[in-house]
């Protein structure tokens, strides 16, 4: 990964120059964990999606309809 | 002077990606970067700081935030810890990072990718932990997101670094300003 950073001082001034070596080990570190959160993220949505619809067909099967789903727990059954 | 916001222009800013500069207004303008750095907005002149930013970006993200010194920013492990609250129609959602970045600023409506925030930052030019609080309205949807955050070191830092990873940019216009008391 190689990237430029561009400089702009209040002057008008303008520097363009390649980014360190460690701004790049920085820039690829960031990647990596934005990238592993973006997959623990997306688990964890999806975990809860399930936990909330299996939630809601045993209220169902309970006798409860969707309107007292919503009344009592706060979330819109769809 | 007056008491109330005052401008604070960057003395620099350095950006990775398309453009940005600095208006005669103080405020910079930027386009398609992935990262944008503020430096000589915070001053020993005020404590407390907010920072305006609207924007749109090419996919919905949150945008980090490191303090810098000197041009450096500071990237102390586990030196930021954010809690954010974020609400959308009636789904309501919360968490809590420890990291090397604080959360301050995050678009979530995958439609529009367009928003205002508004972050303040407590006391970054003192010797002393800062704290940020922020809030984002998506322009579409909307949706709410809520950041606090705070750093640790006891570091006098003059500027902020804001980034997007993933590949993801962000344009608009960002003005810091002081709180003059």
């Amino acid at each position: 990964m190689s990237f430029t950073i561009t400089t702009v001082y209040a002057d008008g001034r303008i520097e363009t120059r390649d980014a360190t070596a460690e701004e790049v080990a920085q820039r690829e570190a960031d990647e990596i964990a934005f990238e592993a959160e973006r997959i623990a993220r997306e688990a964890a949505e999806a975990q809860a999606a399930a936990a909330k619809a299996s939630a809601i067909a045993k209220l169902e099967a309970l006798g409860l309809t969707a309107d007292e789903v919503s009344a009592a727990f706060g979330f819109q059954v769809t | 002077m007056t008491n109330g916001l005052v401008v604070m222009t960057p003395s620099s800013i350095a950006y990775s990606g398309t453009s940005a500069s600095i208006n005669a207004d103080g405020s910079v303008d930027f386009s398609a970067v992935t990262s944008l750095s503020l430096n000589g907005v915070f001053t020993a002149d005020y404590d407390n700081y907010m920072v305006a930013i609207r924007g749109n970006q090419n996919t919905a993200a949150t945008i980090y935030c490191r303090l810098r010194v000197s041009g450096t920013d500071n990237t102390t492990t586990s030196s930021y810890v954010s809690q954010y609250l974020y609400v959308s129609s009636t789904t309501v959602q919360s968490g809590r990072n420890t990291d090397d970045k604080a959360r301050l600023f995050a678009i979530s409506d995958a439609t529009s990718k367009y928003g205002g925030d508004v972050a303040y930052f407590f006391g970054p030019y003192l010797s002393q932990p800062t704290a940020f609080r922020s809030v984002t309205a998506d322009a579409s949807g909307p949706s709410i997101v809520e950041y606090a955050s705070t750093h640790n070191q006891s570091t006098s830092y003059d500027g902020a670094t804001f980034y997007v990873p993933g590949g993801v940019t962000y344009s608009g216009k960002i003005t810091v300003f002081g709180f003059n008391q």
